[in-house]
């Protein structure tokens, strides 16, 4: 196994509840039937579409509103949103295990409008430099998979099988090992830490 | 050598909980470990058996690692010896082309049931409750939940 250079932090899941989490308790809040949970299912997409900057937050907003027929406007549906995305602060402190060998990156798939109004809240910058984000909507993809996974070796100029994801999207993480990309399931920060340490990332004490 | 655990009690209960999931399938694997946790807490047994049944024909629930290497490679497996694009007899009838999926579970399993210790469940280092929902639409998936014990 090739040793890692680059660990790439997947924002939304990681650092903070799933975008599906957040939307789920965002705009179901109080209104928890069995119809409207289906109809949520099949807004992955249309969140991607947001995070790659293909549409904006109040197109997003928007669509979701249409579709579930909620009695939620729009700009209750960011303003829910926004709330919903609380730090988890457990991460941090598996960071900061990690030697300065290793450089950090932080994939940023929330819109720069939501970024901007969460990241102080998140503490982020204090672990991510400016330099060290990397922001979906800013990379002009089309596609997450496989457009990103090309992008970021790319981008951090490192040999693919150098570059470690870090990313709760089972799905999306099965998308980046069969691309080459070596990936982790985050499930929770103990996990995590496990993972590091098997993987000799960090040590054992 | 192994530890022993004896119990002796008039008193048995038996607590069922249905939970919907969010999924939209495709190989769509969702751990579920927390949430089992939770509900044998809620439940206030100490020690028995719980039992998680997943309630579809589509897909399964197992015990293992939810390591990222594990799942591509359980997918490679399933996707060698159940191809997602093959002329399934299931499909003959045109109502729908899952056949893969059927397959699947089949050769998994829909429910596992784990014993109750001291309130929890003992589960390996490495263990974890993960659903593989194979379906080939986004759909709501429903398991049960079933504790039994004092």
């Amino acid at each position: 196994m090739t040793e890692a250079q680059a660990i790439l932090f997947w924002l939304s899941g990681v650092f903070t509840p799933s975008n599906s989490d957040v939307l789920f308790n965002a705009v179901l809040k109080g209104d928890r039937s069995f119809n409207n949970l289906s109809t949520l299912i099949g807004f992955q997409e249309l969140y991607d579409q947001l995070s790659l900057g293909l549409i904006n937050d109040l197109e997003y907003c928007q669509t979701i509103y249409d579709e579930t027929h909620l009695i939620i406007k729009p700009e209750t549906i960011t303003e829910r949103i926004l709330t919903s995305i609380t730090p988890n602060k457990s991460i941090y402190e598996i960071i900061n295990l990690l030697p300065e060998n290793y450089q950090l990156w932080l994939i940023v798939d929330y819109p720069d409008t939501w970024f901007n109004k969460i990241s102080e809240r998140l503490e982020i910058h204090q672990s991510f430099p400016m330099e060290r984000m990397i922001v979906l909507s800013k990379c002009g993809l089309s596609n997450i998979s496989p457009d990103l996974f090309e992008y970021l070796p790319n981008h951090i100029n490192l040999p693919i099988d150098r570059c470690l994801l870090v990313d709760n999207n089972t799905k999306r993480v099965l998308k980046a090992i069969n691309y080459g990309l070596p990936s982790i399931i985050y499930v929770n920060a103990q996990r995590l830490k496990r993972e590091f340490i098997l993987r000799k990332l960090i040590s054992k004490s | 050598m192994g530890s022993n655990w004896k119990g002796k009690s008039d008193i048995t209960m038996v607590i069922s909980k249905q939970i919907t999931l969010q999924s939209d399938g495709h190989f769509n694997v969702i751990n579920i470990t927390d949430i089992v946790r939770d509900f044998i807490q809620s439940s206030g047994i100490r020690h028995g058996q719980v039992l998680i049944f997943f309630q579809h024909t589509t897909g399964a629930v197992i015990i293992g690692e939810h390591e990222a290497g594990i799942m591509a490679d359980l997918q490679e497996l399933l996707e060698r010896i159940t191809p997602t694009d093959y002329e399934y007899k299931h499909h003959i009838r045109k109502v729908d082309f899952n056949g893969h999926a059927h397959l699947r579970a089949a050769l998994m399993q829909t429910s596992v049931t784990l014993p109750v210790i001291d309130g929890k469940m003992p589960l390996g280092r490495v263990q974890e409750i993960l659903v593989i929902d194979d379906q080939v639409d986004q759909a709501p998936r429903s398991l049960i939940f079933q504790i039994i014990g004092e």
